[in-house]
C-alpha cells in the first residue's frame, strides 16, 4: 500500500512541475499591449522607420529584438534599419514588474525603393 | 621526432568571413588546429586575430554607396586550443574563443560593440596512416561545437545586432582531414586541410541557423633559415546562407579565396607565427561587408609530459 502511495505523491509531484503556467495567479497582469506599429512598414536599403509598441499600465518595461539589422533607441518607441534587401520582423516584449509578458512580431520589407 | 615538430607551424584562419551583411569575423570558427601528437604530449596554442572591413560587395563586384549605415565592422578575438597526445594515434583536443571585441560603426548613429567566449570546440583526432619513408599522413577529427551562452546579448533591453554578437547560440558538429606529404631532400613540406563545420539553430533567437562552412586549405612550407619556415596557404573558404524561421537570410554565404603568407619561428618549445590574409576571389550572395584585411599572431608551446 505504502508503494502505492509513493508513487501517487510522485505523479502528483510531476504533474505540479510540469504543469505550464499560464497566467501569474498571485500577480495578475497589469497591463494590456494593445499595438505594434512601424510608420513605415516598407523601407529602402539604410532607411530608418519609427516602431512604436503601444500598452496601458504602469512601470512597463519594453525589450525589443529583431531577426536581421539593429534597433536604435529603447522603451516604447524604437528606430530600426538594415542595409541590405530582405523582410525582417521585429518584436517587442513587454513586462510589468510582477513578471507578466506579452510580446508582438512586426514585419518590416527592406527593397531597393 | 620531425612528425611533432612540422605541425604546429600551421596557422589558417578560417574566417567564415561574414555571418552576413555588416560583420567582420563572425563567432563560428577560429584557427584551424591539425594534427595529432605522441602520446602524453600537450601543445598549447594562443593566437590573437584582427579582422577590419569597411566595403561592400554584390556578388564579386565592389558597392560603391555612399549611404551605407554601417561605416565599418572589427573584430578582436582570441583563441586558445589545448591538444594532449590521450594514446598513440589518438589526440583529444578543446577549442576555445573570446572576443575582445566585435563591433560595428554606425556612423552618427553611434557604435554597437560588445565582446565575450564565442564556442568550444571538443575533438577527437585519429592518425589513420603516418607512413615516415614515404613522408606520408593522414589524419581526421571530428568534434562537437558548444555555444558559451544560447542567449543573445541585450544592452538597454535592445538587442545587439546578430553580427556583434560573440557567441554562435547554438551547438554544431565539425570535422576535419589533413593530409602531409613531405619533400625533406628539399625542405618542403605540402599539407592540404579540409574542415566542414554543420551549425544548428538556436531556439532563442528566431530558430537562426548560420549556414555551413566548408573551408579547404594547402599549404606550402618551406625552410627559409635555421628555425625560420615560410608557409603559403592558399584557403577556399564556402559559406551556406544563413536561415531563421521564416526562411533563408539572402545576404549571407559566400564563397572566398585568399593566400595567406606566414612565417614561422622557433625558440625551443615555443613556436611564434605571423600571418596575414590577401583576398584574390570572393563572391558574397546579395550584398555583404566584406573583410578588408586581416592578421593574426599565433603561440604555440609543446611539451612532452611522458618523462621519456
Amino acid at each position: 500500500m505504502k508503494k502505492y502511495i509513493l508513487l501517487f505523491v510522485f505523479i502528483i509531484m510531476l504533474t505540479l512541475v510540469g504543469c505550464k503556467k499560464e497566467e501569474n495567479v498571485l500577480n495578475p497582469k497589469t497591463f494590456t499591449f494593445i499595438s505594434l506599429t512601424a510608420t513605415k512598414s516598407e523601407i529602402a536599403l539604410n532607411e530608418f522607420t519609427d516602431i512604436t509598441a503601444t500598452a496601458t499600465g504602469e512601470n512597463l518595461t519594453y525589450s525589443w529584438s529583431c531577426s536581421e539589422g539593429a534597433i536604435f533607441d529603447n522603451g516604447p518607441k524604437v528606430q530600426f534599419s538594415i542595409c541590405h534587401a530582405t523582410t525582417v520582423r521585429v518584436t517587442c516584449t513587454v513586462s510589468d514588474q510582477s513578471g507578466n509578458s506579452e510580446s508582438k512580431d512586426i514585419s518590416i520589407k527592406i527593397g531597393q525603393k | 621526432m620531425k612528425y611533432i615538430i612540422l605541425f604546429p607551424f600551421l596557422l589558417a584562419l578560417v574566417y567564415n568571413s561574414l555571418s552576413q551583411c555588416c560583420s567582420v569575423g563572425s563567432p563560428v570558427g577560429g584557427t584551424t588546429s591539425i594534427g595529432t601528437l605522441p602520446q602524453q604530449n600537450i601543445r598549447y596554442t594562443i593566437f590573437y586575430r584582427y579582422g577590419f572591413g569597411n566595403r561592400y560587395y554584390s556578388g564579386s563586384e565592389l558597392v560603391n554607396d555612399t549611404t551605407i549605415n554601417v561605416k565599418h565592422a572589427s573584430s578582436n578575438y582570441i583563441g586558445l586550443f589545448l591538444d594532449y597526445g590521450l594514446i598513440e594515434r589518438f589526440t583529444i583536443s578543446v577549442e576555445l574563443g573570446y572576443y575582445i571585441n566585435k563591433m560595428q560603426d554606425w556612423g552618427n548613429r553611434g557604435d554597437f560593440e560588445a565582446s565575450g567566449l564565442a564556442s568550444a570546440i571538443l575533438f577527437g583526432k585519429y592518425n589513420f596512416l603516418n607512413d615516415i619513408e614515404s613522408e606520408f599522413e593522414f589524419t581526421a577529427a571530428a568534434g562537437i561545437k558548444i555555444p558559451f551562452s544560447t542567449m543573445p546579448i541585450y544592452k538597454n533591453s535592445v538587442k545587439l545586432p546578430r553580427d556583434v554578437q560573440p557567441s554562435p547560440g547554438a551547438f554544431g558538429f565539425v570535422s576535419q582531414l589533413f593530409f602531409h606529404k613531405g619533400f625533406s631532400n628539399i625542405s618542403t613540406n605540402l599539407f592540404l586541410v579540409n574542415r566542414i563545420e554543420i551549425n544548428s539553430s538556436n531556439s532563442n533567437d528566431y530558430e537562426y541557423k548560420y549556414g555551413n562552412c566548408y573551408n579547404t586549405s594547402l599549404f606550402v612550407t618551406k625552410k627559409i633559415v635555421d628555425k625560420l619556415i615560410g608557409i603559403v596557404q592558399f584557403r577556399n573558404e564556402i559559406k551556406d546562407k544563413d536561415r531563421e524561421n521564416i526562411g533563408e537570410i539572402q545576404s549571407s554565404g559566400s564563397n572566398l579565396l585568399f593566400i595567406s603568407p606566414q612565417l614561422n619561428y622557433s625558440f625551443g618549445d615555443l613556436s611564434v607565427s605571423a600571418l596575414y590574409d590577401l583576398p584574390v576571389y570572393r563572391y558574397y550572395n546579395s550584398r555583404q561587408l566584406a573583410g578588408k584585411y586581416s592578421f593574426a599572431l599565433n603561440f604555440i608551446w609543446q611539451l612532452d609530459l611522458s618523462g621519456d
